[in-house]
């Protein structure tokens, strides 16, 4: 809602307000009417009464009326827009139901603290991987956001594309303004982004973040001093290929292709996989994980390892990787217990192993993703069957 | 009481010398100076050009540093003496219009002095524009549109008038459910005689004739969508359209941004009198049919024609011919498809072609691939003469896009879209074909404020110029748009069995689910 603001549904309390004052004055008119006016005069006209009677009224309208999990949803997006990724991991955990929004956001944090692939299922990945894009169904509210995670991945050409979605609905946002300049710079548009620019100095706001930039259009050298430019112009796509929103996964592959060393295309790559459950690709990636940005292959990673040995057991697939190197001890013997608190009853076993294992891979396969549970949130719908 | 009338008078004598000092009437000749040899430069560009005789002043910001501008413009006996203290130049209108009735045909030169900060006059080479004779339609049509693709919110039709600088909606999308409006088209230039298209909600396409309003459901069983791409035949009877199966795609590299691809198109024949829709086997083949026109005499469509689509085909392969087809409306009969020119031959993709009201001139746009061309910088404005199908390039092209034109219903202006400002947003330039089919430089639709398109983010689209404004009452058209649509029936006489291309897909769908076919 925080982005369809124009869209805000009246409920109850919205009618009741405009109610109150018929009310008030039915019930005055009444009260004079039907009572001894004596009795009620002293009270109604001392203020030392009535101010009291108005806080406390707007105390109990106001503790009656705050949507705690909003807030918490509103200072997620804020925090997300701020880069504080930790703000947004903590103000997650406070909420109490699910929110589509904020598994987005979570997932981008949790590869800006590096944990994606140790720790994603900490969070309920119950829409699998669109908790990780949310543009498969074109909508205004997703565009701004989208255009953020692309940025953040090096997408230049489709953080720009959500940017303009974007801007149709909210044309003046400077969210999207800045993106748009950003985007323009990095794709050497300059004249395109100099429009945004001049409308950015427009807003006392802003206008010292647009003379900033508007320097980089006259003086390209600021532009290679930048380290966000210049990583950015490494990440963005060379060869030209279609952005898909219905197939996320493509683009990551191709971003990956084109630049091994851009981790959070990587890294959102072996997401999706996880949580699409396209496991026997990460195998074909495993030799990524030797660089040193990693010390060690990611738990999560080495969770779907361990269920691809046991469905590849005896099938001849993947014996040429030796996969048992990839594993740590321990993720073994969790795995080993997690097995063993399996019974025939899938209600009984989910009993048994929540409690330990449910921010694992394994408890995500077996109870909560989207192929096993036909969830449909928000108009996602399921997809195709598991495996 | 007298010497209360007195101090009335004498506070308006002294209001007046305040207000004509701080408008800068205090100083209209420099008497001293130094050349310059170069032109000032100006933005929009309007120097060495032809100026339509009854278009809005055309105001300029001059792009030079400076603390006092003068510009002093002069033609035959008219004059204008315009100084500021901003670099920015409004033309008083009344004395513009003077000027430009005063001097068709004939020349402004127009002269520009800067003073410095040190408080010296330079004066920069004389710009000399040219008046042309025939005017340009007054009002130009077009949709405001985001540079977004997909997605859409406030979006509306609009009519500017050219002789001044007022722009009214013709209709807005705010009572229709916010749905997305297109292809709006005028049958030769007439205001009074129009149609566009509502999609999403209200859906239908709103055919104006003068007071008489209608929302008509082009759709049939039998044609794979409602009509699309319109053109009006001269006897306002018939409209020939485009029925397209769309898809966008967007592109990663930075050098591309939206591909617009059709999978399947045919061309069809609506008849405004009898609500009926016909096509012919020729025109709805495998291959791509679309982008139809008719010529001035209205006994031939033109059209383009693309290669039959193939998944595994490489989207840069996709170019379009240009052909046409002899249709007679009185006796419903179609011609063969002829050739007028293939894509082989120019190397690139055909699309959008427009004849002049006089039917010599076919203007069309060029690019190196598809048709939808307003995305692509490789699209360019070619002119064909039909006495002799000989085309060329027109001068008005820059290496940004160049796409959809209208003429004017004298057949000398025309008016197209250009992204050359900024690569972005795309906007309205005039031009000017002449005997030899020579065109002038471009003028940018003028503005009151010069800098208006600097933060403009809306993009000009489907330009069209008409004789006079559009005077069918919002209301009416809200009032159609939210009644269901009449039903276009599809001609019983069209061989159905004999329909080979996309549109015998929707047939061959229908049979299969057992729909009912009722024609």
């Amino acid at each position: 809602f925080y982005f369809e603001p124009i869209l805000f549904k009246p409920d109850i309390i919205f009618y009741l307000l405009f109610l109150s004052l018929p009310i008030v004055m039915l019930s005055a008119f009444l009260l004079k009417k039907f009572t001894n006016p004596k009795r009620f005069t002293f009270f109604f006209s001392q203020p030392v009464y009535q101010a009291p009677a108005v806080v406390v009224m707007t105390i109990i309208l106001l503790l009656v009326s705050f949507n705690r999990e909003q807030k918490y949803k509103i200072l997620i997006d804020y925090c997300a827009d701020n880069q504080e990724w930790r703000k947004v991991l903590d103000l997650s955990s406070k909420l109490k139901k699910y929110d589509l929004y904020v598994n987005f956001n979570v997932n981008r944090a949790l590869f800006h603290t590096g944990q994606m692939l140790d720790n994603l299922f900490s969070y309920p990945q119950i829409i699998g991987p669109d908790g990780l894009f949310i543009n498969r169904f074109i909508a205004g509210q997703i565009a701004i956001p989208t255009s953020d995670l692309y940025f953040e991945l090096g997408h230049v050409n489709a953080a720009q594309a959500y940017a303009y979605e974007g801007q149709a609905k909210y044309k003046y946002n400077p969210r999207i303004l800045k993106r748009l300049v950003f985007t323009n710079i990095i794709n050497e548009k300059y004249a395109a982004a100099e429009k945004f620019i001049k409308l950015l100095k427009k807003s006392p706001v802003h206008r010292n973040w647009a003379i900033k930039y508007g320097k980089y259009l006259t003086d390209h050298s600021l532009i290679e001093k930048d380290k966000l430019f210049a990583m950015k112009r490494s990440q963005k796509p060379k060869t030209d290929f279609f952005i898909s929103n219905k197939l996320p996964y493509y683009d990551l592959e191709q971003l990956v292709k084109e630049n091994s060393e851009n981790r959070m295309a990587f890294e959102y790559l072996m997401a999706y996989y996880l949580l699409d459950c396209k496991i026997g690709n990460i195998i074909n990636n495993i030799q990524n994980f030797k660089r040193p940005a990693y010390n060690r292959i990611p738990r999560n990673i080495q969770e779907a390892l361990l269920i691809i040995q046991v469905i590849s057991a005896g099938s001849g697939q993947h014996e040429a990787v030796d996969l048992r190197k990839y594993i740590q001890i321990t993720t073994l013997n969790d795995f080993k217990e997690f097995t063993r608190l399996l019974v025939p009853d899938k209600n009984i076993s989910q009993q048994r192993v929540e409690k330990k294992f449910k921010n694992t891979y394994w408890y995500y396969v077996r109870y909560v993703n989207p192929k096993e549970t036909n969830v449909n949130i928000q108009g996602v719908k399921v997809r195709e069957k598991l495996f | 009481m007298k010497s209360f009338f007195k101090t009335i008078w004498r506070v308006r004598i002294f209001s007046i010398f305040i207000l004509l000092y701080f408008s800068g009437c205090k100083e209209t000749s420099v008497e001293s100076y130094t050349e310059v040899d170069t032109p000032a430069k100006i933005d929009p560009d309007y120097s060495e050009i032809l100026i339509p005789p009854n278009i809005a002043p055309l105001n300029f910001k001059i792009c030079e540093n400076g603390m006092e501008f003068l510009v002093h413009m002069r033609a035959g006996r008219n004059h204008i003496n315009i100084f500021s203290k901003r670099n920015t130049i409004k033309i008083p209108a009344r004395r513009w219009k003077r000027l430009l009735q005063s001097n068709r045909g004939g020349r402004i030169d127009i002269d520009i002095y800067i003073k410095n900060s040190q408080n010296q006059w330079k004066k920069y080479r004389k710009m000399q524009n040219q008046i042309a004779l025939q005017e340009i339609d007054s009002f130009v049509v077009y949709r405001l549109i985001h540079p977004g693709y997909t997605l859409w919110w406030e979006m509306g039709l609009y009519q500017r008038n050219i002789e001044n600088f007022s722009e009214s909606p013709i209709f807005t999308n705010r009572v229709a459910k916010r749905n997305c409006m297109n292809c709006h088209s005028f049958c030769k230039n007439n205001p009074q005689k129009m149609l566009f298209h509502m999609r999403a909600g209200y859906s239908g396409t709103i055919f104006v004739n003068d007071d008489d309003v209608r929302k008509i459901n082009t759709g049939t069983d039998y044609t794979m969508s409602a009509g699309v791409y319109p053109s009006w035949h001269p006897d306002g009877k018939h409209v020939a359209f485009s029925v397209n199966m769309i898809y966008q795609q967007f592109h990663a590299h930075q050098d591309k941004n939206i591909l617009v691809k059709d999978t399947a198109s045919d061309i069809i024949v609506y008849n405004i009198e009898t609500n009926t829709i016909t096509t012919s086997p020729k025109v709805s083949t495998k291959r791509l049919e679309n982008l139809p026109v008719w010529s001035a005499d209205g006994r031939y469509i033109y059209f383009c024609s693309g290669p039959p689509f193939d998944e595994k085909m490489d989207y840069r392969d996709v170019k379009y011919d240009l052909m046409r087809i002899a249709y007679d409306t009185e006796t419903n009969a179609w011609g063969n498809v002829e050739p007028v020119l293939s894509a082989s031959e120019t190397g690139k993709s055909i699309s959008f072609p427009k004849i002049s009201p006089d039917g010599r001139y076919l203007m069309f746009c060029m690019s190196d691939y598809g048709y939808f061309t307003i995305h692509f910088t490789s699209s360019d404005l070619y002119l064909m003469d039909l006495t002799n199908n000989n085309y060329r390039k027109m001068k008005v092209n820059s290496d940004h896009v160049e796409s959809y034109h209208s003429w004017s219903s004298g057949g000398r202006w025309f008016v197209f879209c250009s992204k050359k400002r900024d690569g972005l947003c795309s906007r309205l330039y005039f031009s000017y074909l002449d005997d030899s089919g020579n065109t002038s430089k471009p003028v940018l639709l003028p503005q009151e404020d010069p800098q208006f398109y600097d933060t403009f983010i809306k993009n000009y689209n489907v330009p069209e110029l008409i004789t006079g404004p559009v005077t069918t009452e919002h209301w009416k058209l809200a009032q159609a748009t939210l009644k269901e649509p009449m039903q276009a029936s599809f001609d019983k006489s069209v061989d159905i069995d004999g329909l080979s291309g996309a549109t015998r897909i929707v047939k061959q769908i229908n049979e299969a689910t057992q729909k009912p076919v009722d024609y």
